[in-house]
């Protein structure tokens, strides 16, 4: 383990000791970060789908490996003004269920479309993401700090899955990716048929 | 490696600056509570002219207003005499957070002259004041109303409970026991604005 | 027992020792003041963009930007004791928000104008936002205090996420502060989406 690794594990370890010692219960604006901030990784099927689309652009090298990442926010801020007005979209969770499938077999299979096409491709599947947290913005008890919250944490799916992604300079690496890719398909199936 | 090492270097520095604000997050927003007891004054008429009112800060709030001030036996006075006009004239810019209506109009008071600043044995500063009417009002057959509220949503100013609005001899033949009601409105900034208003019936 | 590496224990102490700011903020004006914007998530994420922006574009805009943003904020602060502002601040940071992450998206060479304008802007509404809690008779050195504390924080912010998007200009093409653009302008958009059509049915 490298000593920033480890820095970085101290640092949230004090934290969290200091957290348990205020015990706040978390309303308001703090709430509404945590709760923006838990709802992508609380729902496994947006997890997947933004890791799917940090290690389909890493597979695809520059410039895919920002582009796609910084495609699918912004289509789905369409997404989500879309569900913020009330605009129906049908199938809303089947489409965020075949995102993990298409995506993760992409990376299974190392398919390599043109980057247009894959943009195209993130860009339609995030639209169904989006007009999901869209549904849920007014909902939450503060929207902003909700909003911040999500963004942060899937900012942080996507890097985590370049991270992956960026494996793939090793052959062991290809592997795991490829692998990664998989569990990510499967996982879609599972949300499809569960 | 080198990369990786500094991405490393500068992902804990930047997760460090992403958490510190989640620490300091759980220190809430200030609030404040002041609380009133009114009391109606009236003339030989049986008139309203004025209201005398006595506004008790919160144990906190007191502390930060006579911040600094040496508050030993000795030299209470002095640091009271010192603080008292800054502190009433707060009060005044605020309106003492005071709107007085009759049959639903709102009366014009007029500037306080008569103010005392103490402070009480719980050391909470109890600033006393008579709110003038510009024009003395009968009140047999109408309802008076007192709304108090803090439209900053900072403070609470609150009666307590309706026991707090005292009457004298000759309002209480004239009129009901004074009603209370706490209404609560929209968030302003994060803090709800509540509303309270008694009501002495004199019809 | 194994010697831990100074650094390290320095780290756990900072760490430790975070509470004890929000245990000042009960105690002193100045750490009220600074604990202020980060209750305010439209000055964060406004903060963020903009400081994304700066270290992308390089040194040269930070070092130009940063000081005049720190002289126009402490103009507002101070104007606050003067004058109340009309315009929704909300409304106006996140649509500066969104456009910062917008620019640091697209990885534009914007010089220093473009910046220093969206830098001015939100300088001049965080800090009329920042007015200090009413509180009837508080002394003048307590609403400074507080004032400075805010200053404080959103000066601080802003130069310490320059910095640090400084460092991650140049890696992997800046993706990585691409990313966290995109992010911060969708979050942003959302979030304006809701303010101007305040009737929704969800």
């Amino acid at each position: 383990m490298t000593s920033h690794l480890r820095n970085l594990l101290i640092v949230v370890f004090s934290l969290f000791v200091s957290n348990m010692a205020l015990a706040h219960t978390g309303e308001g604006v703090t709430g509404g970060l945590i709760s923006g901030f838990m709802h992508p990784i609380a729902g496994l099927d947006h997890v997947t789908a933004m890791v799917a689309v940090g290690i389909l652009g890493a597979f695809l090298g520059r410039p895919a490996i920002w582009v796609l990442p910084v495609v699918f926010p912004l289509v789905m801020a369409f997404g989500g003004v879309l569900g913020l007005v009330g605009v129906p979209i049908p199938f809303i969770e089947v489409g965020i269920a075949v995102s993990s499938i298409v995506l993760g077999l992409m990376i299974l299979f190392t398919l390599k479309p043109p980057l247009w096409i894959a943009a195209v491709i993130v860009g339609a599947f995030a639209i169904f993401h989006g007009h999901a947290h869209g549904t849920e913005l007014p909902k939450a008890a503060n929207a902003l700090a909700y909003s911040a919250g999500f963004v942060v944490s899937t900012g942080l799916l996507h890097l985590a899955g370049i991270g992956i992604g960026e494996l793939i300079r090793w052959p062991m690496g290809q592997i795991v990716a490829r692998a990664i890719g998989g569990i990510i398909a499967l996982a879609g199936v599972w949300f499809l048929t569960g | 490696m080198k990369t990786i090492n500094r991405f490393l270097k500068t992902l804990t520095a930047a997760v460090f600056t992403c958490l510190l604000p989640v620490q300091s997050a759980f220190s809430a927003g200030f609030h404040y509570q002041l609380d009133l007891t009114a009391k109606l004054v009236h003339n030989q008429k049986n008139e309203l002219t004025a209201i005398q009112m006595s506004w008790i800060y919160d144990k906190e709030l007191s502390a930060i207003l006579m911040d600094g001030e040496d508050l030993s036996e000795a030299n209470r006075e002095k640091a009271l005499e010192k603080r008292k006009a800054e502190i009433f004239e707060g009060l005044t810019e605020v309106k003492y957070f005071t709107t007085v209506l009759l049959n639903n109009n709102a009366l014009e008071v007029e500037k306080v002259k008569n103010y005392k600043l103490r402070l009480n044995k719980e050391s909470r500063l109890q600033m006393n004041l008579t709110l003038p009417l510009k024009k003395s009002q009968a009140l047999q057959g109408k309802t008076l109303e007192i709304v108090v509220t803090d439209d900053s949503a900072v403070g609470l100013a609150t009666f307590i409970d309706a026991n707090h609005m005292l009457l004298g001899k000759q309002f209480k033949a004239m009129c009901s026991k004074p009603s209370l009601v706490q209404k609560k409105l929209a968030e302003v900034d994060g803090h709800a604005q509540v509303v309270e208003t008694m009501t002495i019936n004199c019809r | 027992m194994k010697y831990l590496p100074i650094q390290n224990l320095l780290l756990a102490l900072i760490g430790l020792l975070l509470p004890v700011g929000a245990w000042a903020a009960g105690t002193s004006f100045f750490m009220k003041g600074f604990y202020h914007p980060m209750m305010v998530p439209a000055h964060i994420i406004v903060l963020f963009s903009l400081g994304l922006l700066l270290g992308q574009q390089g040194w040269r805009a930070i070092r130009v930007v940063l000081p005049a943003y720190i002289l126009v904020l402490i103009a507002s602060l101070i104007m606050t004791r003067y004058q109340t502002a009309a315009w929704n601040a909300e409304l106006v940071l996140l649509t500066l928000a969104a456009i910062s992450g917008l620019l640091v998206v697209f990885k534009l060479s914007l010089g220093v104008w473009v910046p220093l304008l969206i830098a001015i802007v939100a300088a001049v509404v965080i800090g009329m936002d920042s007015t200090v809690p009413r509180i009837p008779g508080l002394q003048l050195a307590k609403i400074y205090s507080h004032l400075a504390g805010s200053g404080v924080f959103a000066s601080g912010l802003l130069i310490i996420i320059s910095l640090l998007a400084l460092t991650l200009r140049n890696l992997l093409d800046g993706v990585v502060l691409r990313i966290l653009g995109a992010w911060s302008t969708a979050g942003a958009v959302l979030v304006v989406t809701l303010l101007l059509a305040p009737d929704i049915n969800p």
